[in-house]
């Protein structure tokens, strides 16, 4: 049996009296784990809980063994979590490669560091613009640099919130043939809302709706499920979860 | 043809002032680079790691006036500075640190980082007024209120008060002390703010290239994002916001030293805008911004006042004399009104775009603009040397 990397029990977020997110789940190491679900189903809310951007109300977070709940992000990362943003948050005053190498040197120092980032640069396909600054690179090119900056310092957990958002066919295919080859050496969450990405990487899916997990299976599974459709298609207040 | 590298040439310039000026001008220009000094601990904090210290004064000052009150006790006792240098330096650091500490560690908001740190400065003010009654002494050192820090004699009332020594060094081998004055005889002082305007410059500079300066420039971007690549920007900004304080506590010792003398002023409100206004016009983001901003105010304050006295105008001027003190009183008082025009207009300050247009035009710097400096400089020390000179 695969070790679990990710341990989330009862993980609750409550905003005001709205309870965004209420949840459990466990992701086995070396998974590709889709996280669907129509909007405010509590995906991101989920990812900065997580990642130590946002305190949980109540519940656990246990990553590699370790209860993580209430941690701050920093010691998150450095324990081998990190986080690519919905919004692309690149450094956007510094260079492609400096981007890169900072994200790297924390863990490798300066030196391996800059090596280590030269490689990543190749391997997202930025070399070419490694001198320029982030903030003249395109929407999908910036997707590319954060999920090299999230990759770059071998985590053993990779989140990614949205990776393909407004990104062309033909890059959307290329950023699959990175997520697969960021899985090869670590587990990777990815919140996606494009269909034809989640069937690409066919990884095992987790719908999400109203915060709590509503489903589980292969993309197969999923597509097959009423209740999926359901609420994706508006339909789903019969379907709320009971509590 | 190789770049005229613009900072050194400018190095090399005021290197050569002594011998081209009078001690007038190398005075002027030691209390610019002071200014220059503070301005560039404004710049590495908020130029780099985007946190606005309103308050930079507060380490100049602490700084002052340490070193005035360990300066005026060491003096007569052991006729050197090297402590009082050292505690100014220890004081202002380690006010910064207590001060950053509990900012960066209690997650206060950048936003609130100003405010914090222009009260601190304003509460140093109220406190170094009232310091004007007998009993704040610290040895010889009066503190002196509104008067400013000064050493007294047998009694407060004794005419034998003394001041702030300058910069004193009396090493082992060295047959007597000796002092870091700018007169006459000497332009030692001169040097010593110059080199260490070059030492303090090129630590920034190297600290910016360190990890230290890559992740602040990080934190000024998107702190967050730094945060979970692992990095503690808490300690990040803490150990930037010390290093700057102790730059500042820099300034503040030869500032002291200088005018061998400190008032509460230097806490005040008027000095820690001005401070923000050279690194605004002087550029944000230039290390060398804050020594020209300083360096822009000083000049434009001085001149302006030359020709706008400050008394009325009188009643048998010529028209002309009369349009002309007018217009300078006017651009007296619209001083701030330039200076914010300045801003505006150039985001960066006055500094990128000026380097920028060096570096396209070089040929012409290199042929016009580095003989005529030198021509005027030759020229400058032939009258020095002549004594004709009017200043």
């Amino acid at each position: 049996m695969p070790e679990r990397i990710l341990e989330v029990a009862s993980l609750t977020k409550h905003f005001g009296g709205l309870r965004a997110v209420h949840l459990d789940l466990s992701v086995d190491a070396r998974e590709l784990r889709c996280l669907i679900g129509p909007n405010g189903a509590g995906k991101s809310t989920f990812f900065r809980m997580l990642s130590g951007a946002m305190r949980p109300s109540s519940g656990t977070v246990r990553f590699q063994g370790r209860d993580i709940t209430g941690w701050d992000a920093f010691r998150i990362a450095r324990l081998g979590m990190s986080i690519k943003f919905q919004v692309a948050s690149v450094l956007e005053e510094l260079s492609v490669r400096d981007n890169l190498h900072l994200a790297a040197e924390f863990r490798f120092g300066n030196r391996e560091g800059r090596r280590r980032a030269a490689e990543m640069l190749e391997v997202v396909g930025l070399a070419e613009r490694a001198e320029h600054p982030a903030t003249w690179l395109s929407h999908g090119e910036k997707q590319w640099l954060e999920i090299g900056m999230a990759s770059v310092g071998e985590p053993a957990l990779i989140l990614l919130d949205e990776p393909t958002a407004g990104m062309t066919a033909e890059e959307m295919k290329k950023t699959v043939r990175l997520l697969k080859r960021l899985n090869e050496v670590a587990t990777v969450i990815v919140v996606e809302h494009d269909m034809n990405f989640i069937r690409m990487i066919a990884g095992r899916v987790t719908v999400m709706h109203q915060g709590e997990v509503f489903a589980e299976g292969s993309m197969e599974e999923i597509e097959r499920n009423e209740g999926v459709r359901a609420i994706y298609l508006g339909k789903g207040s019969q379907y709320v979860v009971r509590r | 043809m190789k770049r005229i590298a613009s900072t050194e040439t400018l190095a090399a310039l005021l290197l050569l002032v002594p011998w081209a000026f009078k001690p007038y001008t190398a005075n002027v220009l030691a209390v610019y680079m002071i200014y220059g000094i503070l301005a560039l601990s404004l710049t590495l904090i908020w130029g780099y790691a985007g946190i606005m210290s309103f308050g930079q004064t507060a380490f100049f000052g602490i700084g002052a006036y340490a070193y005035g009150a360990i300066g005026l006790n060491l003096i007569n006792r052991t006729q050197q500075t090297h402590a009082a240098v050292l505690g100014g330096l220890v004081v202002a650091a380690f006010l910064a640190a207590v001060v950053g500490y509990f900012m960066f560690y209690g997650r206060i908001s950048d936003v609130y980082a100003s405010i914090i740190t222009l009260a601190l400065t304003l509460v140093l003010f109220a406190f170094a007024v009232s310091t004007g009654g007998d009993e704040w002494v610290i040895g010889v050192a009066r503190f002196g209120g509104f008067n400013g820090m000064f050493g007294q004699g047998e009694s407060s009332q004794n005419i034998a008060n003394f001041q702030i020594p300058p910069v004193t060094v009396w090493l082992p081998g060295m047959a007597q002390p000796f002092e870091f004055k700018i007169n006459r005889e000497s332009a030692a002082g001169y040097f010593l703010v110059l080199g260490m305007s070059v030492v303090m410059y090129l630590t920034a500079r190297w600290l910016l290239r360190a990890r230290l300066g890559r992740v602040a420039v990080g934190i000024r971007e998107n702190e967050a994002r730094v945060a979970s690549l692992g990095y503690d920007t808490r300690f990040y900004k803490f150990a930037l916001f010390t290093i700057a304080g102790a730059i500042a506590g820099l300034a503040g010792i030869l500032f002291a030293a200088w005018g061998r003398f400190v008032n509460p002023d230097r806490f005040g409100l008027g000095f820690a805008s001005s401070t923000v206004v050279y690194v605004l016009l002087g550029g944000r983001t230039s290390l060398l911004g804050g020594f020209v901003g300083a360096a822009i105010v000083g000049y434009l304050t001085s001149y302006l006042a030359e020709i706008a006295p400050f008394g009325t105008i009188p009643g048998d001027a010529t028209p002309w004399a009369r349009f002309l003190m007018e217009a300078g009183r006017r651009i007296v008082r619209e001083q701030g009104a330039v200076l914010v025009g300045i801003v505006l207009a150039l985001e960066d300050g006055v500094t990128p775009p000026l380097s920028r247009l060096l570096t396209r035009y070089r040929r012409w710097a290199w042929w016009l603009l580095l003989p005529a400096v030198v021509f005027y400089f030759g020229q400058r020390v032939a009258c020095l040397q002549a004594d004709v000179c009017l200043f």
